[in-house]
C-alpha cells in the first residue's frame, strides 16, 4: 500500500516527491530554495494546528477538491486535475473508504494527527509472539529472519523520517503502526530463536547472550 | 539516549578483501563529508533548534548516520581481513597499516584524521539547514566518486544504498527548511533567529 512510496521512490523519476497530503506527485521545484521565493500559498501554510484545510481533512465527494494549502483558494491545483493518478489515489473520494471527512471514521483511534491528544491501546498494536517457542532455528533461518527484519525496519524508519517533517499525516501514521506491528513480531521471533537484538533482549536464565559472535560487521553475520 | 541494535541497516558481505579499496572508502569514515561528520553535525545542531519537526529530523537522521558509520566500518573491516604482508606492502594501505594495523581509525583517504572543522554548526535555523542540504549533496558526490573507483559488486551494493539514503535525507532537510519558512514571516525570513532570539521579539 503505502510502502511503495517510501524509500527510494521519494525521489522517483515521475517528476518529484509523492505528496501524501494532496495525494499527488509534486515537482521538486520549491525544495531548498532561498526564503522569499516561495509562492504565496506555500508560505502561508502552518503546521501543528487544527485548521480546516489541514493535512488530515479528506474533503467530500460533492465539492471540488480544495487546494488544501490553507490560503483559501477554492479551486484544485492545476496539477491535481492533470495528474492521471488522481483517480487512483489513496485519498481519492472514489475509493473503498467512506466519503466523509477523515475524522468521521469510526475506528479505535482518535486522530491526534489533527492535533488532538489520544491514546492507542497497546493491545491493538502488537501481535508479536515472544513466547520463546524456540523450535530450533538454524543459521539459514536466522539469516532469512534478519533480512526480513532489515526490510521492515527500513520501511519503518523511512516512515519515522517522514512523520518527523509531516506529523499531521494520518496515512503515514497508520503505515507506521502497521509496520511497527510487523517489526515487533519479527524482532520477537528473532530474539526467541536466534540472538538478542538489543542489550535488553537477553532471553536465557542461565547465560548472557548479548553481543555474541558473529558481530554485525563480520563476514558471517546474519 | 541511544540504544544500540545489533544489526546493520543494510547487509555487508564482501567476499574479496581489497586494501586499495579500503584506502579510498575510509574517507566516508573520517573524511570531510563522511558519516562521522554527518552524524556529529546533525546531532549537535539539534540542541539549538526551536521547532519540533526540525529537532525530530535532525535526531533521527543523525542516528541513522551513526548506523551508516557502522556500515562503512563493516565494509572496511571486511576489505582488510585475512591480508598477507605481501598484499599490504604493495598497496597504498601500507601507510595506514604502519600506524593502525587493521584497526579502524577515522581518517580521510588522504590520511588527514577526522576534524570537527568539517562540521558547520551556526546556531541559526536557516544557516544550519542549508549546511545540512550541502552536506548531503557532498556525501552523495563522494559516494559517486567511490562508485567510479570500485568494480566489486559486493562493495558497490551497500555503497549504492548509502548513496541513495543521502539523497533521501536531502529531501527531508528541504522539508524541514520549508517548515521553518512557514513558521517565519514571509516578508522577512531573516527578521530574527528563532534559535536564539526570545519569543517576545517575534512579531
Amino acid at each position: 500500500m503505502m510502502n511503495q512510496y517510501y524509500g527510494v521512490s521519494s525521489f522517483s523519476g515521475r517528476g518529484g516527491r509523492y505528496d501524501y497530503d494532496r495525494a499527488t506527485y509534486r515537482r521538486p521545484m520549491n525544495r531548498g530554495v532561498m526564503p522569499g521565493n516561495m509562492p504565496g500559498c506555500m508560505s502561508n501554510r502552518t503546521f501543528g494546528t487544527t485548521q480546516g484545510n489541514g493535512a488530515c481533512s479528506g474533503g467530500n465527494s460533492n465539492t471540488p477538491r480544495l487546494s488544501g494549502c490553507g490560503c483559501g483558494m477554492n479551486r484544485a491545483r492545476q496539477q491535481d486535475h492533470n495528474d492521471h493518478r488522481d483517480h487512483n489515489d489513496y485519498n481519492a473520494h472514489n475509493d473503498h473508504r467512506d466519503h466523509h471527512d477523515h475524522r468521521d471514521r469510526n475506528d479505535h483511534r482518535d486522530h491526534d494527527c489533527d492535533g488532538r491528544d489520544r491514546v492507542i491501546p497497546a493491545v491493538n498494536r502488537t501481535n508479536g509472539c515472544g513466547c520463546g517457542c524456540g523450535n530450533g532455528a538454524d543459521a539459514a533461518a536466522c539469516k532469512r529472519l534478519m533480512d526480513q527484519i532489515r526490510a521492515v525496519d527500513f520501511a519503518l524508519y523511512e516512515t519515522v523520517l517522514y512523520l518527523d517533517v509531516y506529523p499531521n499525516s494520518c496515512d503515514a501514521l497508520e503505515t507506521y503502526y502497521k509496520l511497527k506491528a510487523q517489526s515487533e513480531a519479527l524482532h520477537a521471533e528473532y530474539e526467541a530463536t536466534c540472538a538478542p537484538l538489543t542489550a535488553f533482549g537477553n532471553k536465557s536464565d542461565t547465560s548472557w547472550d548479548w553481543m555474541g559472535k558473529p558481530f554485525p560487521w563480520e563476514y558471517d553475520a546474519d | 539516549m541511544w540504544i544500540y541494535e545489533k544489526k546493520l541497516q543494510y547487509p555487508v558481505k564482501i567476499k574479496n578483501p581489497n586494501p586499495k579499496l579500503a584506502q579510498i572508502i575510509i574517507s566516508q569514515l573520517g573524511g570531510p563529508d563522511g558519516e562521522l561528520a554527518a552524524s556529529m553535525r546533525y546531532l549537535h545542531q539539534r540542541y539549538a533548534m526551536p521547532y519540533k519537526q526540525v529537532v525530530g529530523i535532525l535526531t533521527d537522521v543523525g542516528t541513522e548516520e551513526l548506523a551508516h558509520l557502522e556500515m562503512i566500518a563493516a565494509i572496511l573491516h571486511q576489505l582488510t581481513r585475512n591480508l598477507s604482508e605481501e598484499e599490504i606492502k604493495n598497496s597504498p594501505f601500507a601507510t595506514y597499516f604502519v600506524d593502525h594495523t587493521t584497526g579502524l581509525y577515522p581518517v580521510a583517504a588522504s590520511g588527514v584524521p577526522f576534524d570537527m572543522k568539517y562540521v558547520g554548526i551556526k546556531g541559526d535555523v536557516i544557516a544550519d539547514l542549508h549546511e545540512d542540504l550541502a552536506a548531503e549533496q557532498k556525501a552523495r558526490v563522494t559516494y559517486d566518486n567511490i562508485l567510479r573507483l570500485c568494480d566489486d559488486p559486493d562493495v558497490r551494493d551497500p555503497i549504492k544504498f548509502l548513496r541513495e539514503r543521502e539523497i533521501v535525507h536531502y529531501q527531508r532537510f528541504a522539508d524541514a527548511l520549508r517548515i521553518t519558512q512557514d513558521n517565519l514571516d514571509s516578508k522577512n525570513f531573516y527578521a530574527y533567529n528563532p534559535a536564539f532570539d526570545p519569543k517576545s521579539q517575534k512579531t
